[in-house]
């Protein structure tokens, strides 16, 4: 027996193992052989014998069931071991693929203004004068037309310059007060590095009762949208001039690369131009046959913002389907 | 619109700002800045006095002029064609190093020292004005020999380029920028001072006949002059050339100027070429049928803010000359050189954005630059039309104001920059309303909200506090916004699929378009000015951009090319509609361990299994393609619901090779028709699935689809769903293939055994040898 304990100690895999519990416990094994002998034992001696037999049986058995565990889990490990793999041979460069920067900060700004109760209005993108520029106080002669260049259909309709005629089609359609953005595609007749025939912008408008809504307010939430968008900036007002607003004003915010020190970026004001507001010219509510109210409205080109966020070298590469771009928005 | 510190000076004494405080102020008035320069004349260029000119021995076109430069006589060549003896003229002297990075050191030209340079205006860093050296004279300040140049401030101006909005032609001269900038810098506006008339000079009257029309609507005022000589100076050349209206001829640089300086817009003709009636000329003005006010003698000589016939034009060396100065309202200018189109010169920007309309303070203020820079006898008086302008009268109760605003302004400050800006004010305490006069000069001034604009940008926007808006809830939600967010769904879905979210232009080129097969938008809709031949049509398919972008990534060097985009289309009749389009170019997957870096080339059936896990499961449909894009092989409808929203196909090879691009597909699909519903879910069961596969010999040309729609028909109530998993051909089979197809049973009652699931089976494959006559394999 204390041969046996010490075969089992010194077993090294389960096959052998195996063949000793075969050797002790099978029908031809050391535990049938002397239980077989029990026969022949006087029967005052078969008591101590058994009880000696099954004390051997349970001692082997503990020893062999502890030394099985042991073998069984060092084979799992082997075997763990001989499949192992090198886990640095994975490239973790993601595979999946990518939203556009210029859609995915549409989504960005959508969302700032949709948790601050504006609904989004939609448009056609192939327009008419009157929506496009003689509601919003563009009459035919206007100098200011100058600033839009336009594509024009043989029909006299026009693809729409900016995002506006969508104010006065909300408030054609609807009673005041009203609150919106409106997203979208725009069109100028300009093709160079910093120009492409198609971008987009947001467009904002806000109407209630005459005294309700006035300049504090557009500087509220322009301020509050301009922090969302870009972290913590200054915030800069300068009195400008869009036919449809008045007063007007362009804003500005720190510069978000050399925290308002001047850089190539800013062409060194410490400044850039991120869009363009004002109080709704009365001409506009004349125009839709609004009485007796006011609201601001205010604007910006999405590429723009999508460029200084991400520091986007190049306009065109957005319009092209540019994977040395978009594989970086993974 | 370019000011200089100098040049504003005139107007307004701004000696104790800095040029970065005036250029804030700018900004905060609305007159933005966009870029700030000075001028500095280089140490060492000082004033020098030619004494004698000679041509070069050694070389024609050189001259060896001895120029006194003050402490010393120095001989310098001089290569410029108008170079001469007498001439005051700059010199760069040895040691000094010119703007370009020039250092001036002695020198022998063919033989001949020369000790210096005479510069040219570009040598020095300043505008060009000619072709050859600088002339100087006193214009620039009293010229002494040998005094530095950087100690002349006027040659060493501060520039400042103002962006000027659409509405404020006030600000087109130095003169109205400084009436507008004094106000937030609270200074003065000079006023010019008027030479008092010799009471023996001629009378206007002498030379000039006016007769006017009726209905005119153009102001005019009427000067005339005999010319000995006109001349203008350098530091007005110098002006002229750094804010790009430079002329060939003095006389019109004179106008040109004056206009610059005053924002009065002035024409000259030649006495000679009017019609002439008792040694007068015979000068009508009229409204013509253009409706615009026309200045005429024998023919049309001008219309007034639009154009001037040359012939008629003086010039210096015209002997008399008569001066005109008019004003016309912008907003009629605008309206009727708009509607005829007329061949126009630099007067109509300045007409129709509104120019001076105070004629007598510039023809004024032009008559002194005759004075103090020509030889001319200027006749005494003035004929003149001036036409009653209405001004705009606005009534503002301060209280509309304050709600403008969203906050108070105190009604003194309101009253004073209303004055300063040269409104005139009646403030009535009792109503605590103001009655405001807008100067004529302010033409954009029309409403009250035109008034706040201008106490807003005096008052400065920042100085306005930011206040929440309270708003009363309302309704939302909108299809816009349902739109969005199922777009944004579906973009993300596609994302997470491996997809790239491409945006192209909405513009296509219309000989592509016919020629692969795709509808146009009729030709009396389309784009009347397109801006190039390839972008001449609206797209009609998102695809064609689409594979644009896939031949420049090729290019690159991208190997899997998968892109996506959701965008508008046009139909024949140019309706809007919204698709969404998938195009997957060349390897499934990137080169990678799992694939032993041997990615296979995309092809339908893991193409379709992506479309499928962004839009949901969907049924094909084999059809004829509808375009020349697609392989006809490899072409279905997709169909969802019975509805068919889209087709899915491999590119035709022809197309692939046209973009030069690899193995390709698209799918194109109207994004209205894709579902936006929420998910219903369906009881599912507590028993085990069994699955089974059968392998079926069928004929080659036999679809699927038939085997498909039959087995629906026999399926026993226990199977949930049956999926062709394999497709197997070979020599051995001949014109059969053999199709294995995966069934998938499970009851909601119980454990199914085998022998219910094998009951099936052989039901199921009865019916079909019944049916097509094909047989287990």
């Amino acid at each position: 027996m204390e041969d046996i304990e010490k075969q089992i100690k010194s077993c090294k895999d389960l096959k052998t193992l195996e063949s000793i519990r075969i050797s002790m416990l099978g029908k031809k094994g050391y535990f049938a052989e002397q239980f077989a002998k029990m026969k022949s034992l006087p029967n005052n001696e078969k008591k101590d014998f058994a009880q000696k037999l099954n004390e051997d049986k349970e001692k082997f058995l503990n020893l062999f069931n502890e030394t099985k565990m042991i073998l069984e889990s060092i084979a799992i490990a082997e075997e763990m071991k001989e499949n192992s793999v090198d886990v640095t041979l994975f490239n973790s460069k993601p595979t999946s693929g990518a939203l556009h920067p210029v859609m995915a900060t549409m989504d960005k700004i959508i969302e700032y203004f949709v948790s601050m109760n504006f609904s989004i209005e939609d448009g056609p993108l192939v327009e008419d004068d009157f929506h496009n520029f003689e509601a919003l106080n563009l009459p035919k002669y206007h100098p200011a037309r100058d600033m839009q260049d336009t594509f024009y259909f043989k029909d006299s309709m026009l693809l729409r310059t900016h995002t506006s005629p969508v104010q006065i089609r909300t408030m054609l359609n609807n009673k005041p007060p009203i609150r919106i953005i409106s997203p979208g595609a725009v069109f100028r007749r300009d093709y160079d590095l910093t120009h492409t025939p198609m971008f987009h912008q947001v467009e904002g408008l806000v109407v209630d009762k005459t005294g309700v809504v006035s300049f504090a307010n557009l500087k509220y939430i322009l301020e509050d949208f301009l922090k969302h968008m870009f972290g913590d900036v200054r915030v800069r007002f300068r009195p400008s001039f869009f036919p449809f607003t008045e007063p007007s004003a362009e804003v500005d915010i720190s510069c978000i690369f050399c925290k308002g020190s001047g850089c190539r970026v800013c062409s060194h004001t410490g400044w850039l131009e991120i869009l363009g507001s004002g109080i709704v010219d009365q001409n506009v509510f004349d125009a839709v046959g609004y009485k007796d109210v006011s609201g601001y409205a205010f604007g910006l080109g999405i590429e723009r913002v999508a460029m200084l966020l991400h520091k986007i070298p190049d306009l065109r590469s957005l319009f092209e389907g540019d994977l040395r771009l978009l594989e970086q928005f993974r | 619109m370019i000011v200089t510190r100098e040049w504003l000076q005139e107007w307004i004494d701004i000696r104790d700002f800095t040029i970065d405080d005036i250029a804030k102020e700018f900004n905060s008035i609305g007159l933005e800045v966009d870029s700030i320069n000075k001028f500095n004349m280089p140490e060492n260029v000082v004033v020098g006095n030619v004494i004698s000119c000679e041509k070069h021995p050694n070389a024609d076109k050189l001259n060896i002029c001895q120029v006194d430069i003050g402490e010393k006589v120095e001989q310098i060549v001089c290569g410029a064609k108008n170079v001469a003896a007498g001439q005051m003229v700059a010199v760069a002297k040895v040691g000094s190093v010119l703007p370009n990075g020039l250092k001036i050191k002695e020198a022998v030209l063919r033989d001949v020292s020369s000790c210096g340079m005479i510069c040219s205006s570009t040598e020095l860093g300043l505008p060009k004005i000619n072709d050859g050296i600088m002339i100087l004279d006193d214009s620039i300040g009293e010229l002494e020999i040998g005094k530095e140049l950087k100690d002349y401030p006027l040659l060493n101006d501060e520039v400042i380029e103002l962006e000027l909005t659409a509405n404020r032609g006030d600000c087109l001269s130095i003169h109205g920028v400084a009436r507008d900038i004094c106000v937030p810098l609270d200074i003065e506006v000079q006023t010019l001072e008027t030479k008092e008339e010799d009471e023996a000079t001629l009378g206007v009257g002498r030379i000039l006949n006016m007769n006017c029309g009726e209905k005119i609507e153009s102001s005019f005022v009427f000067k005339a002059l005999d010319n000995t000589y006109i001349k203008s100076n350098l530091l007005i050349d110098l002006r002229l050339a750094l804010v790009g209206e430079f002329d060939e001829d003095d006389l019109q640089r004179l106008l040109t100027y004056a206009t610059y300086s005053t924002g009065v817009l002035f024409r000259a003709y030649d006495y000679d070429k009017f019609e002439q009636k008792d040694s007068k000329a015979i000068l009508s003005i009229k409204k013509d049928s253009n409706h615009l006010d026309a200045i005429s003698s024998k023919k049309r000589l001008s219309y007034v803010g639009v154009s001037q016939e040359d012939e008629e034009k003086a010039n210096k060396n015209s002997e008399k000359i008569i001066l005109e100065a008019n004003y016309s309202d912008p907003s009629k200018i605008s309206e009727n050189s708009f509607k005829l189109d007329i061949k126009s010169d630099r007067h109509l920007y300045r007409s129709t954005r509104g120019s001076e309309p105070d004629l007598d303070f510039g023809m004024n203020y032009l008559i002194n630059l005759f004075s103090k820079n020509c030889n001319v006898m200027i006749y005494a008086g003035t004929q003149q039309v001036i036409q009653d302008f209405k001004e705009e009268i606005i009534n503002l109760h301060t209280d509309e104001l304050t709600k403008m605003i969203g906050q108070e302004i105190p009604k003194n400050l309101v009253v004073d920059i209303l004055k300063k800006l040269g409104f005139r004010v009646v403030f009535s305490h009792e109503q605590e309303a103001m009655n405001i006069k807008v100067p004529l000069f302010r033409h954009d001034i029309l409403n009250k909200q035109d008034i706040c604009e201008e106490i807003v940008r005096i008052v400065g926007i920042d100085n306005i506090d930011s206040k929440q808006l309270t708003f009363l809830e309302e309704a939302k939600h909108n299809k816009s916004y349902e739109d969005f967010k199922k777009k944004q769904d579906y973009r993300c879905k596609s994302a997470s699929n491996g997809f790239f979210e491409s945006v192209n232009f909405i513009f296509d080129d219309r000989l592509r378009q016919d020629k692969y097969g795709l509808s146009s938008v009729e030709e009396e809709l389309d784009l009347a000015n397109p801006i190039t031949s390839e972008l001449n049509t609206l797209r009609t398919s998102l695809i064609l951009n689409m594979l644009d972008s896939v031949n420049k990534n090729t290019k690159y060097g991208k190997k899997t090319v998968p892109l996506f985009q959701i965008g508008r289309v046009y139909t024949t009749q140019r309706k809007e509609k919204t698709n969404m389009a998938f195009v997957f170019s060349g390897d499934k997957d990137y080169a990678q361990i799992s694939n032993h870096g041997k990615p296979e080339l995309i092809d339908f059936y893991y193409f379709a299994r992506k479309i499928s896990n962004i839009i949901g499961d969907f049924e094909l449909e084999v059809q004829e393609p509808q375009n020349k894009l697609s392989n006809p092989y490899e072409y279905a409808i997709i169909k969802q619901n019975g509805i068919n929203i889209g087709y899915i196909s491999r590119l035709h090879i022809d197309v692939e090779q046209d973009f030069d691009i690899n193995k390709t597909y698209i799918c194109e699909l109207d994004f209205e028709k894709l579902p936006n519903e929420r998910k219903i879910v369906k009881s599912f069961s507590n028993y085990q699935t069994i699955s089974r596969d059968l392998s079926l010999l069928i004929p080659n040309d036999m679809k699927y689809s038939v085997i498909k729609e039959y087995i629906k028909t026999v399926a026993p109530a226990d199977m949930i769903d049956f999926n062709a998993i394999d497709i197997y051909r070979s020599k051995d089979l001949g014109d059969k293939s053999s199709l294995t197809i995966k069934f998938n049973f499970q009851s909601n009652e119980k454990t199914l055994t085998d022998e219910d699931v094998t009951s099936a089976m052989e039901n199921i494959l009865k019916n079909l040898n019944e049916k097509f006559g094909i047989d287990i394999r």
